[in-house]
């Protein structure tokens, strides 16, 4: 569990970039962050393994502070983050090498290490390429290898900043895939994004705005207040949009619905009377 | 216009790694299109775009800019001033002091000074929604991605190109940015009348913007044409490409027995469609 | 164009080289370097000709593969045998024009020179190409670990060293097109003078300046989050044993030394240049 107790934080004597956030990420939760470019949702999810220390206010990950020295390498054991640009978070110069950077780190004993990485590589399917180089894999391999490092570390949960924004729609949805696995295996997620579809994955979205928490609730309610979200700068799937242009008419599908697949048989229904 | 002629490249040519990137590639884009190209990666997107103002030569085949033939050094000089070329994450290649100065290079590039410049400089700004005086002076470094991103626009639109040639301009940009790029390529498209020549992941945003578009797949064009002919008869999903949502709802309405015409691309088009049929009903 | 260097780059195969510990390949490499630098004449190179072709073999490198490593250091060679060729003023004049002075003792300076560099690369490189970066970098600071207690950096500077392996070619590949982003908006970057040229880098050098500082930002935060604090109570996932044959590499090395030390004694003729 995370808890953010009124956290603020800027950058040197600037103002806040973030302000009084309180926000509680339970065990087991699918969390997703939205915003737009500098509404500070990257900021918040640096809080959440220490990377980053509030200005004022607390965060506790599993009861631990993360201003606290002495527990900051469990909190980060404990939060894996998968950042924006794949290439940037890979180490060392071969696949599985880099997977064992992590349990190098915590000191786990050398057999062990092996054991951890053979079975990252195989949560995210790269076993089969765990001798190449990392600059030769493709931008979605990156980023599975980047999970993959993350995974043999043995975190609880899950940090996704913007995991998914420079890969191409296959990259995305191999992403996507294994976000998806992770949390049916217990892992809890928290997912940065922009892509507003994606937001559908989760069972909660945070929506941030200037600094602050301006929504939060099920991407149903969420999606419930198209015009909010448009007036922040952010979008909504294109079946809400659909929607809620037919029902404007007076076709009355319910908020529910959020899938194009779900649209159609609602569309369905109505038009078969 | 811009014609590809049987163009062929093949990288680490006379080695037993060589490959074809792109193979034996034709098509036409005419002045004043919207020109769409889409592929997975590796499907040679980028290695086809090089092309179009020589950073790339073909191994076999021509190139032709308005006549000029890309592969000549000659021609070379006179093409590549016809082409405004946009990379991936164009913001990484700032590097003036001011905005001013990093729209500046190219335009100094072409041999403009004087009035001339400033004149080009205060309208490209202008064109991709940066106030002159707000910006000018700024270092390029201290703007936000978004504007970075504007910035190195501007530096190519100071350079007046008959043809704008970009990779993925939209990349990493919240929602808003990209509608603002989306809008600003179709602006300079119908108002200064500039063709453009754009890759590009997000089928959703391609079909309001294109007059044509052209599907790459292993190194050759599996199809080209209007958004609306493409997606009533490519299988996309079989080349690792996705369907633009509203033809994938048009789609599923079709298996459930509603049939939709299927060339409708646009969501309001779809709304306004359904409603009728509901109102009647 | 720029992603086609081999220098510095692994080439994965199964071989006796291969599984050398990568601390006596250093070692053998050390001493390889002060072999060839014993050789003083070119019959000296006859041994060490037989060493570096069997080793070649043994690695199961291609031969173009290897001599590819020897690619960017063309102009190398061709300067230091030129200025070899033409500053050498010893045995007798062949030919002598204007300042020009060609002599049969700077023919065989210019190919002993030549040569010499030659050695040295497909030495070092089948040191490269046989062992990971990863492998190295461990070698490296197993061999310096004893050093720690003088407060030598051994880990650290290991780990910096596995660090610009890794970001070698992304770099590359981020300067290919910075550079073809530049062109593309007039940029000359291969014409005019020298003072020119040096002008026309900066709008290459500063984005890639600019983009290195963003990726060690980033890099450092990615690191922080997987735990990283340093050597201290890290564990490795390759642990070094010594095998029968790193005995037999040693071995070998010592026997070349000795041979190289002891042939021009006996044959005194061997290391004399003409």
């Amino acid at each position: 569990m995370i808890e953010l107790i009124s956290v603020s934080y800027g950058y040197n004597d600037s103002e806040d970039v973030i302000s009084d956030i309180s926000l509680t990420i339970n065990d087991g939760e699918f969390l997703a962050i939205v915003g737009h470019n500098g509404s500070g949702k990257s900021t918040v999810a640096k809080h959440l393994n220490g990377l980053l220390l509030p200005r004022s206010g607390q965060v506790y990950v599993n009861g631990l502070l993360t201003s606290d020295e002495e527990s900051i390498l469990t909190i980060r054991q404990n939060v894996g983050m998968v950042f924006q640009n794949p290439d940037n978070q890979i180490v060392t110069t071969v696949v599985e090498e880099d997977v064992g950077f992590g349990p190098e780190n915590l000191g786990i004993e050398t057999p062990k290490i092996w054991e951890r990485v053979d079975e990252a590589l195989e949560l995210v399917g790269m076993t089969e390429f765990r001798k190449r180089a990392p600059h030769m894999l493709s931008g979605g391999q990156k980023q599975r290898l980047a999970i993959a490092g993350v995974l043999a570390m043995h975190p609880s949960i899950i940090v996704f900043d913007e995991a998914t924004a420079m890969l191409d729609p296959k990259g995305r949805e191999d992403v996507i895939a294994i976000m998806k696995d992770l949390h049916a295996a217990g892992k809890t997620i928290v997912m940065i994004t922009q892509h507003m579809e994606e937001v559908l994955l989760s069972d909660r979205v945070i929506v941030m705005n200037a600094g602050r928490i301006a929504m939060d609730g099920t991407p149903t309610q969420i999606f419930e207040n198209a015009d909010k979200l448009r007036s922040m700068g952010l979008d909504v799937p294109l079946p809400v949009a659909i929607r809620d242009k037919l029902n404007a008419s007076g076709m009355n599908i319910p908020a529910s619905v959020l899938t194009l697949d779900s649209l159609a048989d609602e569309i369905e229904k109505r038009l078969s009377r | 216009m811009i014609e590809f002629l049987n163009v062929t490249h093949t990288y680490m040519n006379n080695s037993e790694l060589a490959h074809n990137a792109i193979s034996d590639i034709s098509f036409n884009v005419s002045e004043g299109e919207f020109f769409c190209i889409i592929g997975q990666t590796g499907s040679g997107k980028s290695t086809l775009i090089q092309h179009i103002n020589g950073l790339i030569m073909p191994t076999c085949g021509k190139v032709l800019v308005d006549g000029f033939d890309m592969s000549q050094k000659k021609q070379l000089i006179s093409g590549r001033r016809l082409v405004g070329m946009v990379f991936q994450y164009p913001e990484h290649q700032l590097f003036a002091e001011t905005v001013y100065k990093d729209i500046e290079f190219g335009v100094a590039n072409l041999g403009i000074t004087g009035d001339e410049a400033h004149e080009r400089i205060t309208s490209a700004m202008e064109a991709v929604g940066l106030c002159v005086s707000e910006f000018s002076e700024k270092s390029p470094f201290d703007l936000s991605g978004g504007e970075k991103r504007r910035v190195a626009l501007a530096g190519i639109i100071a350079m007046r190109p008959k043809y704008l040639v970009l990779d993925e301009p939209m990349a990493g940009l919240d929602p808003m940015g990209r509608q603002s790029i989306l809008s600003l390529l179709q602006q300079l498209q119908s108002e200064l009348g500039i063709t453009i020549i754009m890759v590009s992941h997000s089928m959703d945003d391609i079909v309001h913007v294109a007059t044509r578009i052209a599907i790459l797949s292993r190194g050759k064009i599996a199809a080209i044409g209007t958004p609306g002919e493409v997606f009533k008869n490519c299988e996309l999903n079989a080349m690792g490409l996705k369907l633009p949502q509203s033809i994938q709802l048009i789609r599923s309405l079709r298996e459930r027995g509603i049939e939709i015409e299927n060339d409708m691309l646009d969501e309001d088009a779809i709304a306004d469609e359904l409603l009728r049929r509901y109102l009647h009903a | 164009m720029l992603k086609d260097i081999t220098l510095g780059q692994y080439y994965p195969a199964e071989s006796c080289i291969h599984r050398l510990d990568p601390r006596i390949k250093l070692l053998a490499m050390t001493l390889y370097i002060v072999i060839v630098f014993l050789a003083q004449s070119l019959y000296m190179f006859i041994p060490l000709a037989a060493f570096v072709t069997a080793a070649i073999l043994l690695s199961k490198v291609p031969i173009s593969y290897m001599l590819k490593s020897l690619k960017p250091l063309k102009w190398i060679l061709v300067f230091m045998f030129l200025l070899n060729l033409f500053l050498t003023k010893s045995g007798t004049e062949i030919l002598s024009f204007w300042i020009i002075k060609l002599t049969t003792g700077g023919i065989y300076k210019a190919f002993f020179i030549s040569i010499r560099l030659v050695f040295l690369v497909l030495g070092t490189s089948l040191l490269t190409l046989t062992t990971t970066p990863i492998l190295l970098t461990d070698g490296i600071e197993r061999i310096f670990s004893p050093l720690k207690v003088i407060k030598f950096p051994a880990h650290e500077l290991a780990m910096i060293m596995t660090i610009a392996l890794r970001f070698v070619p992304t770099l590359l590949e981020e300067a290919d097109k910075i550079m073809k982003a530049q062109i593309s908006r007039g940029a000359q970057i291969d014409t005019g003078s020298v003072f020119k040229r040096v002008k026309a880098m900066i709008p290459i050098l500063i984005p890639l300046l600019v983009g290195s500082f963003r990726r060690a930002d980033e890099l450092a935060m990615a690191m922080e989050s997987r735990c990283y604090h340093g050597g201290e109570g890290r564990t490795k996932m390759r642990v070094m044993k010594l095998t029968l044959g790193d005995g037999i590499c040693t071995l070998i090395m010592i026997s070349l030394l000795a041979i190289m030390i002891i042939l021009p004694q006996i044959f005194p003729m061997l290391a004399i240049m003409p």
